[in-house]
């Protein structure tokens, strides 16, 4: 299920095949299939416990899979011991050596190569200038804050030219703030050199805003992997609906077959109406997606029923004024509550929604995404 | 809320609480040093206390008579000198030995799982709680030329004759470390458990191997234990009296054996106090070193 | 990674069995039915026998008995004010002074401290006449000034895992002072208390060479007996003796650690509730 759009015809630059890792007959990883191109920025997206570090301690050598193989760039690694595997990885604690200096913690990895000491010195003070710590070359660990640190621990895991660079949620010590900024400073960095990133994170956000695909793990497997906007617009689950962003889901029952088939919902009180071809049976359940800002509005006099399909009646129950948005709470007849978005360009009769007010709700058959998981 | 009736007796509280063992402190650990400084600037005499008094009335003015003849008899004589030199040795060479034998063991507990970790901590710990007499006392049982080890090379043919064990600086070596390796292994231990795992696997994944981390990331960053564990094996080592009393030969020379037999045998208490102020003298430096290592370890 | 590498699970298997292997090879040997220690005649129940009949162990056993009990006693009291002081009364007049006194002893040798203490108490009995003569009171006294240090170390340890924030509470719902050490720290620091009780009564006990120094007649210690038994070669009966020694403490030390293994998995238990 996982992934073969990216590997195309031509063999992945990262290959993953079958892996599973047991700890104490407990699966972390299990039959994990996954192909990374060279030069993506890919991340693994997922809950604490779903087995994603696991996956990219595998990657790293760090640990050693129960089952399965990794290849990069046609090599079998498998049995690769870390020390030398072609990737270097970024931790989350930066794990920066505290009785070095910045540059003898960068420099770390090339001294295990052997490097020539001139081009050791031109390649970490080349690294230095990438993230910006010219100036700190001389300090220790405990005398940098938590960005700059992060900044060291990047160029570190970057100084043996590894042919992919792991992260692990390299970004979750850093506030709010901070963490916006190095993320644009992360994708830069990777533009600029082009190497293949993997990373692991818990923060959707984080996922969507840097990564050009992401996969997303859950309960040791992998789910889904696509881009950032199929992941947002056509998610494999409920699961990956609801993490990716919010969502409103109406669950329906299938009845009838072949052209006739419908979804009736006890959510909506209304048939449910999606785009394509789905094949499904008589008596399914299955569910339709809707995100928030696909959602569209309008008043509704006393006793109309919205009947028709993707329509729902229901009240306001709660406004939320955000500036350019503003977010509505609609409780339907049926009791579910729906999330609703409107930017600031509504039109007339968006605009006269108020507190309480009785309202219609619908959304577009393009808006919806059948889930039957 | 606080009325000056509970004012006055915290700090009345207060005041107790650091002014009486200030006080003790004081009249059992601090003036008995300024004693021994005394009496080793006097004289030996043939009466009770045997030694003269460093100040005397003389025409109605209480004047000092004591002098440094008991430390110039010290650095004439090169027992005392030649006992000090070796003191110092061998208490270096067993704080290596002990390092080497305690480094393994801690490394093991550190990087044990909880459960086996207690029980292996609690092993090392448990002969601390033993008297370190009776397990010297142990030590000659395996040592002497009937004892365990000798009887079982003989009994398997390896020699004929007891080689000889007792009265050796092995003997001795062997007793410091067994006496005093929980002294060593507890800061080791303390600094790899503090160890982050993650630097270690860091430097796995910049290519360095098991021995290479070992040298590079382990050994530098256990340093503050290695030193702490080597200063509290060491001082006590140079003073010690038991251990090379009980194996060491008649000839080998420890200052603290040395002290022993002026003070109880040649009943020359002056020189056993210079003695013991010169041992002071040795130490101060290495006493110094350990409470600064050991400020540090607070600290951080 | 090279975590359990043979190489360093032997050494380490090593540095215990250096530990261990003769302290049991002498408690087997204490079964030994033969008057020479080292050879093997058969088991036997004979040299505890004996040893209970030595009318000189017995008293040495009762003079160190009490001893440890008064310099636990000393050591713990003065012990538990010097740690209090140093981690909760901050700044004072003297803190560096009293904190280098407290934990000089640890690290003295004992030859230094005997010698010292004997001077002491002689040079005191000259000027004021107390104490009259060596004996129990000046090795209690002795010990104590040792055994004070040890369980400073252990209780500044203790509080300093606590933070202020207990007591403050107490102070915040209407506690004064004394009642708050009373009510709130000891109860907290107890166990500490404890653990430097014992650790003080075995040190005492086991102290030979400063209870060299300033014992009087008639008050030899049992460490003092053995000494002398010792020198003179290998003897039965302190096998027998070492035997039930060695056997007490690792029973208490093994006991009050599954005590409080059990007491950490209830508390971890009930966070978790």
């Amino acid at each position: 299920m996982a992934n073969t759009e990216a590997s195309g015809g031509q063999s992945a630059f990262l290959s993953i095949r079958n892996i599973c890792k047991e700890f104490s007959g407990v699966r972390a990883v299990n039959d994990v299939d996954l192909d990374i191109q060279q030069g993506e920025f890919f991340c693994l997206l997922g809950g604490s416990g779903s087995g994603k570090s696991t996956l990219l301690r595998m990657i790293a050598g760090l640990e050693k899979p129960s089952s399965g193989t990794i290849r990069i760039d046609g090599q079998d690694i498998t049995e690769t011991p870390a020390w030398s595997r072609p990737v270097n990885m970024m931790f989350q604690s930066y794990a920066l050596f505290p009785h070095m200096s910045v540059e003898k913690n960068i420099g770390y990895g090339l001294r295990q190569d052997k490097w020539e000491k001139a081009e050791a010195e031109a390649r970490v003070s080349e690294l230095l200038e990438l993230v910006q710590m010219k100036e700190y070359g001389k300090r220790k660990p405990h005398q940098l804050s938590g960005g700059q640190r992060q900044r060291v621990a990047l160029a570190r895991a970057l100084a043996r030219k590894p042919k992919v660079l792991l992260l692990d949620e390299p970004l979750s010590a850093l506030d709010k703030k901070l963490r916006e900024d190095t993320q644009r400073q992360l994708v830069a960095i990777q533009k600029e050199i082009g190497t293949t990133f993997i990373m692991v994170t818990h923060d959707q956000e984080e996922a969507m805003s840097i990564a050009t695909r992401i996969g997303v793990m859950d309960n040791a497997k992998l789910i889904q992997v696509d881009t950032p906007r199929e992941l947002y617009e056509k998610p494999a689950n409920r699961m990956i609906a609801g993490f990716v962003g919010q969502v409103n889901i109406f669950e329906g029952q299938v009845s009838g077959s072949g052209k006739n088939q419908t979804i009736q919902s006890k959510d909506t009180g209304n048939a449910l109406e999606v785009l394509g071809e789905h094949d499904l049976a008589d008596g399914q359940t299955v569910w339709v997606a809707v995100r928030p800002e696909r959602l569209l509005i309008k008043t509704r006099a006393k006793g109309r029923a919205a009947a028709a399909p993707n329509k729902a009646a229901g009240r306001v129950t709660d406004i939320m004024y955000l500036g350019n948005i503003t977010h509505f709470e609609i409780t339907l007849k049926s009791g579910k509550h729906v999330r609703l978005t409107i930017s600031e360009h509504w039109d007339e009769e968006e605009a006269t929604v108020r507190l309480g007010d009785r309202v219609e709700i619908s959304f577009e058959k393009r808006a919806a995404v059948l889930l039957t998981r | 809320m606080s009325g000056p009736k509970t004012d006055f007796l915290s700090k009345l509280g207060s005041r107790l609480v650091i002014g009486l063992p200030m006080f003790w402190l004081l009249l059992f650990f601090l003036v008995p040093f300024l004693v021994v400084l005394q009496v080793s600037l006097a004289d030996l005499r043939l009466a009770q206390p045997p030694f003269t008094p460093i100040f005397e009335w003389l025409d109605g003015i209480p004047s000092y008579v004591g002098d440094l003849e008991n430390y110039e008899f010290l650095f004439s004589d090169d027992l005392y000198i030649r006992s000090y030199l070796n003191s110092v040795k061998i208490a270096f060479i067993s704080s290596l030995a002990c390092l080497i034998v305690g480094y393994p063991i801690a490394y093991v507990i550190a990087r044990a799982d909880d459960a086996l970790r207690n029980t292996l901590l609690l092993l090392v710990i448990l002969p601390f709680w033993t008297s370190s007499l009776l397990r010297i006392y142990a030590l000659i049982g395996m040592y002497s030329p009937t004892g365990f080890i000798n009887s079982w090379l003989i009994s398997f043919g390896l020699i004929s004759e007891p080689i000889q064990l007792m009265q050796t600086d092995f003997a001795v070596y062997s007793g410091i470390v067994i006496t005093y390796l929980p002294l060593m292994v507890l800061p080791l231990y303390a600094a790899l458990q503090k160890l982050d795992e993650d630097l270690l696997e860091a430097s796995a994944d910049l290519g360095a191997g098991p021995l290479k981390t070992f040298w590079q990331v382990t050994l530098p960053l256990s340093l503050p234990g290695i030193l702490a564990g080597c200063l509290l094996v060491f001082i006590p080592a140079v003073g010690e009296y038991i251990i090379p009393a009980l194996l060491g030969g008649s000839g080998q020379l420890m200052i603290g054996k040395t002290l022993w037999t002026e003070f109880f045998n040649n009943r020359d208490w002056p020189l056993a106090s210079a003695v013991a102020m010169v041992m002071l003298a040795v130490l101060v430096i290495p006493m110094m070193l350990l409470r600064n290592a050991q400020s540090q370890e607070g600290r951080s | 990674m090279g975590k359990r590498h043979p190489l360093i699970l032997l050494t380490a298997a090593f540095g215990y069995a250096i530990l261990y292997v003769p302290i049991f090879i002498m408690m087997i040997y204490s079964f030994n039915a033969s008057r020479l220690v080292t050879v093997w005649g058969g088991w036997s129940t004979r040299w505890y026998g004996e040893l209970f009949q030595n009318g000189q162990i017995g008293d040495a056993a009762w003079v160190s008995l009490v001893v440890a009990f008064g310099a636990a006693v000393v050591g713990t009291v003065f012990g538990t004010l010097i740690g209090y002081a140093l981690a909760r009364i901050g700044r004072f007049r003297g803190r560096l002074l009293l904190s280098g006194m407290a934990t000089a002893p640890i690290v003295m040798p004992e030859v230094v401290t005997g010698l010292s203490l004997l001077l002491l108490f002689i040079s005191m009995e000259n000027l004021i006449g107390w104490p009259a003569g060596r004996g129990l009171t000046t090795v209690i006294i002795a010990h104590g000034t040792f055994c004070m240090a040890y369980v400073a170390v252990i209780i500044q340890g203790r509080l300093s895992d606590f933070d202020t924030s207990i007591e403050e509470a107490a102070m915040d719902l209407g506690a004064r002072q004394p009642w708050i050490f009373f009510q709130v720290t000891l109860p907290v620091i107890m166990p500490a208390i404890i653990a430097g009780w014992l650790l003080s009564f075995t040190l005492s006990f086991d102290d030979l060479v400063i209870a060299s120094f300033v014992n009087g007649p008639g008050s030899s210690t049992l460490p003092m007996v053995i000494f002398s038994k010792v020198r003179l070669g290998l003897t039965p009966e302190i096998n027998a003796l070492a035997t039930i020694m060695v056997a007490v403490v690792a029973v208490g030390v093994i006991g009050a650690n599954l005590l409080a293994r059990r007491q950490v998995k209830t508390q971890k238990r009930l966070q978790k509730s």
